[in-house]
């Protein structure tokens, strides 16, 4: 290598040499040159200085400079991507990739396939509970009524009467067509009084216990 | 703040997770360093302030897009650098061309210029420089970045990179001989 190419290494590695990012072995050969040309120090100590200056123009700004115009937009574009409940559905049916005829379609079978299936459960509950009045046995203390219903009166007439009055149905109906409703003792009087006003019921009779089991 | 790979990686699963502390706790980290090199390109602090709002941004919506391939904090700095080119930097028609062309300094001038050099008259010769030096400058001395890693950044061969720092750097001692004579002779 010749003087003038040494030279051109030398001038090369400088900056480098400076921020300490050499190679092992680029920072040898450096540290040789500087050796053996000493008066290349002080143009060493220059770009330390150079250095210096440039590091201590570092802009003085906080560390939250512009950050709440950062988040401002974060939470913008969040609110902007929220969807509307009309827009997830479209989306649901667009999944689906059906026409909007179609789609309406789709969603009436889906609500009515809804309704019979709560009809049907119901409808279960029902037998069930039929069945739980019809094995309740004669143990039961208490005031008791027994209801007879018109007979035209709806079951759902009877159903809601009962929840009215607080009662609850714990046997019949018998062959004769008796409820026994029971009652909370300080409400019997009462009871009694709007099931009689209720215009569904024929007759309401308080016994002291309920029927041997037919 | 040391700002390495691993902690970078840590957050920037939170980020992606919508995670707005872990955000926060980038941005704070990385502000100063971005704003610090987008005045250096843009010479106005709205417009600086501006790139470190949408270099963060950026990190925000795209966190896995960071692969660990480079340095986490060279990464954002390089979607930094990325808006300034596609917003803001544009020839300046009344840029002031450095001279190089100056005797060579001996040994113990450049010791003289080192104590009297200033810390405003850098600045102001720094920004003297055309924008591709002085970008060169500031990530080698400031950011204390290798020599491949400005090659990297600046999307160039690294013999682009020296040829820059030299021309740079002699005009730099040009602009501040003049300034400190000017100075020597107005006393």
């Amino acid at each position: 290598m010749t003087e003038e190419e040494t030279k051109q290494r030398f001038d090369e590695l400088l900056p480098w040499y400076v921020n300490e990012t050499l190679s092992a072995e680029e920072r040898t050969w450096f540290e040789s040159y500087l050796k053996s040309h000493p008066e290349a120090a002080s143009e060493l100590r220059w770009h330390h200085a150079l250095q210096a200056r440039i590091q201590e123009s570092a802009p003085q700004v906080s560390t939250d400079i512009g950050l709440s115009k950062l988040m401002a937009r974060i939470r913008e574009e969040r609110r902007a991507s929220s969807p509307t409940f009309a827009e997830r559905l479209a989306e649901f049916f667009g999944v689906l990739q059906l026409r909007p005829a179609m789609a309406m379609a789709f969603g009436l079978i889906v609500i009515q396939t809804a309704i019979i299936g709560a009809l049907l459960f119901g409808e279960w509950e029902r037998e069930q509970e039929y069945s739980a009045v019809r094995s309740v046995g004669e143990t039961l203390s208490g005031p008791v009524l027994r209801v007879n219903f018109k007979p035209d009166a709806k079951e759902a007439e009877m159903r809601l009467l009962l929840i009215a009055t607080g009662g609850e149905l714990i046997a019949g109906p018998t062959q004769l067509g008796d409820y026994y409703v029971h009652v909370p003792a300080d409400r019997l009087a009462q009871a009694s009084n709007e099931l009689m006003a209720s215009g569904i019921v024929e007759a309401v009779f308080a016994v002291d216990h309920l029927p041997q089991k037919e | 703040m040391n700002v390495d790979n691993e902690w970078a990686f840590g957050l920037l699963q939170r980020i992606a997770e919508g995670n707005e502390a872990a955000m926060r706790e980038v941005y704070r980290a990385l502000s100063r360093r971005i704003y610090a090199f987008a005045l250096n390109q843009l010479k106005d602090p709205a417009h600086a302030e501006e790139i470190v709002v949408d270099t963060m941004h950026e990190i925000w919506k795209y966190p896995k897009r960071f692969r660990g391939e480079a340095k986490f904090s060279t990464w954002v700095l390089g979607i930094a650098r990325y808006k300034i080119l596609s917003a803001f930097r544009s020839r300046d028609p009344e840029h002031e061309e450095l001279d190089e062309a100056l005797p060579a300094l001996e040994a113990g001038a450049f010791d003289l210029l080192a104590q009297k050099q200033r810390r405003e008259g850098v600045q102001r010769c720094m920004e003297k420089l055309p924008d591709e030096q002085r970008e060169c400058m500031h990530w080698v001395f400031y950011e204390g970045l290798s020599l491949a890693e400005v090659a990297a950044l600046q999307q160039c061969p690294e013999n682009t990179v020296k040829t820059r720092m030299f021309h740079a750097r002699q005009k730099i001692k040009n602009c501040l001989r003049l300034l400190l004579e000017r100075e020597g002779s107005s006393d």
